[in-house]
């Protein structure tokens, strides 16, 4: 187990991108001049960005610029909140996720604004996660309803579905190899499949994830990603104190591949914060990731397999960070909070005004390649 | 006009009568349990009874009986259709929204409070004016105003997690005898089987010596005080009769699975029993709902949770003819807000939040009020909880705007002056 140590490495604010809504999943499209998010309201927000990334500001310009950010309209036709985007490999599609289990796949030409193809009930409520193999033949999805189904991404023709081992599948990610899924549920339980054959091969516990609070099912692996060479998984969630407020410790699990073994487990806060909701893995070998916090805490943090503690901390605290994308250069960083009011102000409400929280983006300079002591 | 005044010695628990009865519980508990047949024939009730579910720290009224999908603030999940054509609920209510017909919801409350700590006692209480006495909650105000029934069991009764015990504070200036009494995750008071040692005879004799010692401790002392003793002594003996009610193994494995293993499903199949055994006001707790974070995956395990044992419940009762009967209710201190937090929580929300009840007294198969399109405020007439408990004494053949407490001599209404009772969910 390991701490918090204080930052070795500087993250420098590029810009904060306004939003008009909650959002809970930020990508970048490949070629890096699209900057996608999905939409609390049920929309796919998109904005037209520099392929090469935002400018970097002059040194005595302190505060961030997004007016280099255009916004395009969203892309509209889920239902609920959408929950899950996916690009494939070759660039050219958007995959799309909704709570009500749509299932979409759009062109990324901007101009485009109707799904290629799509399901109006791919999973039976809440369609969780997506994930694509490297050479973008296979698309796995999870959700709430416990199924595990694999798609063409092609033509939206399903190819096999079987059960993903629990009750409620929160994350999924295929291996680099291509051959394997791993998927984790609202228990702790992470379970590895033969992704062709749909066979079972483990089961990995990360049961600490998982609290039982009254009647209350609190926790769950939030999400599953692979290093480079696949060698090391990371499950992120929390290690649940409570339901109701559900806080707990943010914590990101590192699993030996080849055994299971749990090589170490990061915890990114004390027992009245949040999770981890995502983590990324940078090609220079490290771990990205985003946890929240109470009240109105939240981190973006760096993290190498082997060290003892995040190599980079964000240094003000990021409201209840629930996203992060990486641009496709790999030196900027898209991170997505949370900004507005806990909600139970009553004048506002007898004035007719109440607005809704938003999700503002932030994007930052990552810190220099080579090695970090 | 506050007449007839409730004189609280014309229900006052006397024990020897208490006691009487005691030989037709033992009969009863001798015969199968739940058999509705048995217990209509045997207790000859017609007496009302309650069951109140209480759901501490506040249900999303848009998670459940308010849904507002695809709005701003609808959140992820979607509305289905019920029994009742034109009325939806939350997808988290699938077997709920199955005994639609038998149920009334109310989607227009707007209340004071926005804090547990007061918004509880408030509610529970009924909001009154406030005249410097603390008013009772609704589960003693009912046992207090319909009587004894006869079922000799303690007339209130409280099932809850964690501990138990008699809860006197819920009485209010009605005196601690009006108290609930709590058990504990189902379970009984401890210490309820008689000593092996013991013999009835020898039992009997040491109750009438307490019982002469408690005559003598009364004289010159207020006789509340002095009666609630011996009505706990009361309730102890007849539980002791009557501790098969609380023999988990004797439900049946399908009763089981259909409300389901956890503590609120074991609770309401508890309460169940309890009311089919007469029992005449039975208040079910859960804990937990103070969703202040993660509320949307909380309440896929929260409503479902409480979907479950309360739609097998309403279809036993209704099966039964017991619905007839027993008033249903099943609500929190406030709702939650529109507004969902950087947490992805919704916080306390009185303005504009539902409940449901279903029952004796009550329409079936509406839904009363309404709110804005994305569930802000309430578009029609605002119910507080003062409507609520006059429409529930109503619903119970109290006459809440005539009735009046007698406190020491000083009238007081049992429910707020400036509500009345909500005709349109009143058969």
């Amino acid at each position: 187990m390991h701490g918090i140590h204080h930052s070795q490495a500087e993250l420098r604010a590029l810009a904060k991108i306004p939003t008009s809504c909650q959002l809970s999943l930020l990508r970048y499209s490949l070629d890096g001049s699209l900057l996608l998010a999905a939409g609390r309201d049920g929309r796919i927000h998109r904005w037209r960005l520099p392929s090469a990334g935002l400018p970097v500001p002059a040194a005595d310009v302190k505060s961030a610029d997004a007016s280099v950010s255009e916004v395009l309209p969203p892309l509209a036709g889920h239902n609920g909140w959408v929950s899950s985007l996916e690009i494939s490999p070759d660039g050219l599609w958007l995959i799309s996720a909704d709570t009500w289990g749509r299932l979409a796949c759009w062109s990324l030409t901007p101009t485009v604004e109707r799904p290629q193809w799509e399901h109006a009930e791919a999973h039976a409520g809440w369609l969780r996660a997506l994930a694509m193999t490297p050479d973008g033949s296979c698309l796995a999805s999870c959700g709430a309803d416990g199924m595990v189904r694999l798609w063409n991404p092609a033509d939206g023709s399903l190819l096999r579905q079987f059960s993903g081992g629990g009750q409620d599948l929160y994350s999924v990610a295929c291996h680099p190899d291509g051959q394997r899924l791993a998927v984790g549920d609202l228990r702790g339980g992470i379970h590895v499949f033969d992704l062709r054959a749909g066979k079972h091969l483990t089961t990995w516990d990360a049961a600490e994830f998982y609290k039982l609070s009254y009647i209350q099912e609190v926790g769950g692996v939030r999400w599953l990603a692979w290093n480079g060479d696949g060698s090391v998984l990371a499950a992120a969630g929390c290690i649940p104190e409570n339901g109701g407020f559900v806080q707990g410790v943010p914590s990101l699990r590192l699993i030996n591949a080849a055994d299971g073994a749990v090589l170490q487990q990061l915890k990114l806060g004390d027992n009245q914060e949040g999770f981890v909701h995502q983590v990324l893995w940078h090609p220079e070998d490290y771990w990205m990731g985003v946890c929240s916090g109470q009240p109105g805490r939240g981190r973006f943090f760096l993290h190498r397999t082997a060290g003892e503690a995040p190599f980079c901390l964000n240094p003000q605290p990021l409201a209840n960070c629930h996203s992060a994308a990486l641009h496709p250069l790999g030196r900027q960083v898209a991170v997505l909070a949370n900004e507005g009011t806990y909600g139970q102000q009553k004048s506002m409400a007898k004035e007719g005004i109440y607005p809704a929280n938003t999700s503002p983006i932030h994007v930052f300079e990552l810190p220099a390649p080579g090695p970090v002591s | 006009m506050l007449q007839p005044h409730c004189q609280s010695d014309q229900h006052q628990f006397s024990r020897r009568r208490w006691l009487g009865t005691a030989a037709t519980g033992t009969a009863a508990a001798a015969l199968p349990l739940f058999d509705p047949a048995v217990h209509a024939t045997l207790l000859q009730r017609s007496a009302k009874q309650v069951l109140f579910i209480w759901l501490d720290g506040g249900i999303s009224q848009l998670e459940s009986w308010d849904p507002k999908p695809n709005t701003e603030f609808g959140g992820p999940f979607r509305a289905i259709s019920t029994s009742v054509p034109g009325i939806h609920l939350s997808e988290l209510l699938p077997q709920t929204a199955q005994q639609m017909q038998h149920l009334a919801i109310v989607r227009s409350l707007c209340t004071q409070d926005n804090a547990h700590s007061s918004g509880v006692d408030r509610i529970q209480r009924g909001d009154p004016q406030d005249r410097g006495v603390v008013y009772p909650y609704f589960g003693s105000a009912v046992t207090k105003l319909l009587g004894p029934n006869a079922s000799g069991l303690p007339p209130y009764v409280w099932i809850k997690p964690l501990s138990g015990g008699f809860m006197h504070k819920d009485a209010g200036f009605l005196g601690p005898q009006y108290g609930s009494l709590a058990f504990g995750d189902g379970k009984p008071p401890q210490n309820l089987l008689q000593h092996a040692d013991v013999s009835d005879r020898f039992l009997q004799e040491r109750m009438d010596i307490r019982a002469f010692a408690d005559r003598q401790y009364a004289r010159g002392r207020p006789a509340a005080s002095t009666a609630a003793n011996g009505f706990v002594y009361s309730m102890g003996l007849e539980l002791m009769q009557r501790r098969q009610l609380f023999d988990e193994s004797t439900f049946s494995s399908a009763d089981v699975q259909r409300y389901g293993t956890h503590d609120l499903g074991r609770h309401m199949l508890l309460a169940r029993r309890m009311l089919e055994a007469g029992v005449q006001f039975v208040k079910v707790n859960s804990y937990g709902w103070d969703t202040h974070g993660d509320n949307f995956n909380g309440s896929l395990s929260l409503v479902r949770r409480f979907d479950q044992p309360f739609a097998a419940l309403i279809s036993d009762l209704a099966a039964s003819g017991l619905l007839d009967q027993v008033l249903v209710i099943a609500m929190s201190e406030f709702g939650r807000t529109p507004r969902v937090n950087g947490h992805l929580g919704r916080d306390h929300w009185p303005e504009a939040w539902s409940l449901c009840m279903a029952g004796a007294g009550v329409r079936r198969g509406i839904a009363v009020g309404s709110t804005s399109d994305q569930g802000t405020w309430v578009t029609s007439e605002p119910y507080d909880i003062g409507h609520m408990f006059h429409t529930w004494f109503t619903a119970l053949g109290i006459n809440s705007r005539e009735v009046a407490w007698d406190n020491h001599g000083q009238p007081l209404p049992i429910a707020h002056e400036h509500c009345h009772p909500v005709a349109e969910l009143l058969v």
